[in-house]
């Protein structure tokens, strides 16, 4: 590999690990479901105009058998009217095969329109059941969302306190304890020095008080007496 | 299409993973009674002091009704259909006219106590947002208040009413929003 090839290699490298770092999975994921959720708002409203559909076809098909049933009712009426002699036989034929021809009609448009209303349910049931694998799928993505987010609190926090106990740093309590041991010790150190060379400084006198110090009373009286009897000699 | 225009909002938002009755707007489609209605016409109500409730003109392709719904704390939600008012009480126009009206009615065997009169305006949004009417709405409720009598003057002299019954929000289901 040439040493361009090379360099390319780890610029790439490191700009994926920048993206990487960029990349926040939870708001990732936030992202994510938002596209779901428009995604499923058009399917929605997709459904909803084959369902609005299928009302007016369903409407068009009660109509039209309302329609047909009418049309029987008129051409029974004009059979009556020619019986009764309202109406010339011929002139009742005609209108009443007319309005058996209507009814016919509108028994076909309102076959249709149930055959539409029919279709219209077969789509409703391919595209609900297209809508809940896309709920579930949204749904699914909430719930991992929601433990995402647990689980990005749970260890923060947990970083957080393993930081403050692994963290001694020079301003950290410990560090100052430890330092005020060493003052401490430091002053202790010194203040045995000085001990030190005070006794090393101490007069003959001293020396001498020192010895006497612990000597009782008595023997002192009796070297004093020694004394002067020597004196009086 | 400016800039600002976008920040407009001209449709009440909704969360396409939980809608609910007070989603509803024009095209929207829902079922209940095992029936799929539509809505068709939204109407809007000002009761004033900022007070609003929202009526749906639905049908099922077989039958028209009206959908009420008043969000105050809790949701009161009506489904109703037009009647003559003579029939309810063939005294209510004049009673209404002379602004007495009843106490209670007493219609299908059964009695209304006045629940509540109210003063409003009313405006057709699927026609225009701007067209403000005004009205006067007396509402009667049934012992069991799951029954309602609404009467409407409009204008002077005319009066309308309307008979349905309260209902549950969560009968109102599978609703789906229109483009």
């Amino acid at each position: 590999m040439g040493i361009f090839n090379r360099l390319f290699k780890v610029g790439e490298a490191e700009a994926h690990a920048a993206i990487n770092k960029l990349e926040d999975p939870i708001k990732m994921t936030e992202q994510g479901i938002r596209d779901m959720k428009k995604d499923l708002d058009k399917s929605l409203q997709a459904l909803a105009e084959v369902k609005s559909l299928a009302i007016r076809s369903r409407r068009e098909a009660n109509e039209n058998k309302e329609k047909a049933e009418n049309y029987e009712q008129k051409a029974i009426l004009l059979i009556k009217k020619a019986e009764k002699g309202d109406l010339k036989p011929d002139e009742a034929d005609r209108l009443a095969t007319e309005a058996l021809s209507r009814k016919e009609e509108s028994i076909n448009a309102a076959a249709r329109a149930q055959s539409e209303v029919e279709k219209f349910d077969d789509n409703i049931a391919k595209l609900q059941a297209n809508i809940n694998k896309l709920k579930s799928q949204i749904s699914h993505y909430e719930n991992e969302l929601k433990t995402l987010k647990a689980r990005d609190r749970v260890s923060k926090a947990t970083s957080k306190i393993n930081k403050s106990m692994s963290n001694i740093d020079s301003s950290s309590t410990v560090a100052r304890l430890e330092r005020m041991k060493e003052k401490v010790d430091q002053q202790e150190a010194m203040a045995e020095a000085y001990g030190e060379i005070a006794n090393e400084s101490k007069s003959v006198d001293d020396e001498i008080d020192d010895v006497l110090k612990d000597e009782p009373k008595s023997k002192a009286s009796d070297a004093l007496a020694d004394l002067k009897a020597k004196l009086n000699k | 299409m400016g800039l600002f225009d976008r920040f407009k909002k001209d449709k009440r938002e909704y969360d396409v993973t939980d809608m609910q009755v007070t989603d509803l707007d024009r095209g929207f489609v829902f079922e209940y009674d095992l029936k799929t209605w539509q809505v068709q016409e939204v109407y809007k109500y000002d009761w004033g002091d900022h007070f609003f409730s929202y009526e749906y003109k639905i049908s099922s392709g077989a039958e028209t009704r009206f959908l009420s719904v008043e969000d105050d704390d809790e949701l009161f939600v009506v489904l109703s259909q037009k009647s003559n008012i003579r029939k309810i009480g063939e005294d209510l126009p004049e009673l209404l006219a002379d602004e007495k009206p009843p106490k209670k009615i007493e219609y299908d065997n059964k009695t209304f106590f006045l629940e509540e009169e109210a003063p409003g305006y009313f405006c057709n949004e699927t026609k225009s947002k701007d067209n403000w009417v005004e009205l006067i709405s007396w509402t009667y409720l049934n012992e069991d208040e799951d029954e309602v009598v609404t009467l409407e003057q409009w204008g002077e002299r005319e009066f309308e009413a309307s008979l349905g019954k309260v209902i549950k929000p969560f009968e109102i289901s599978n609703i789906l929003p229109a483009e």
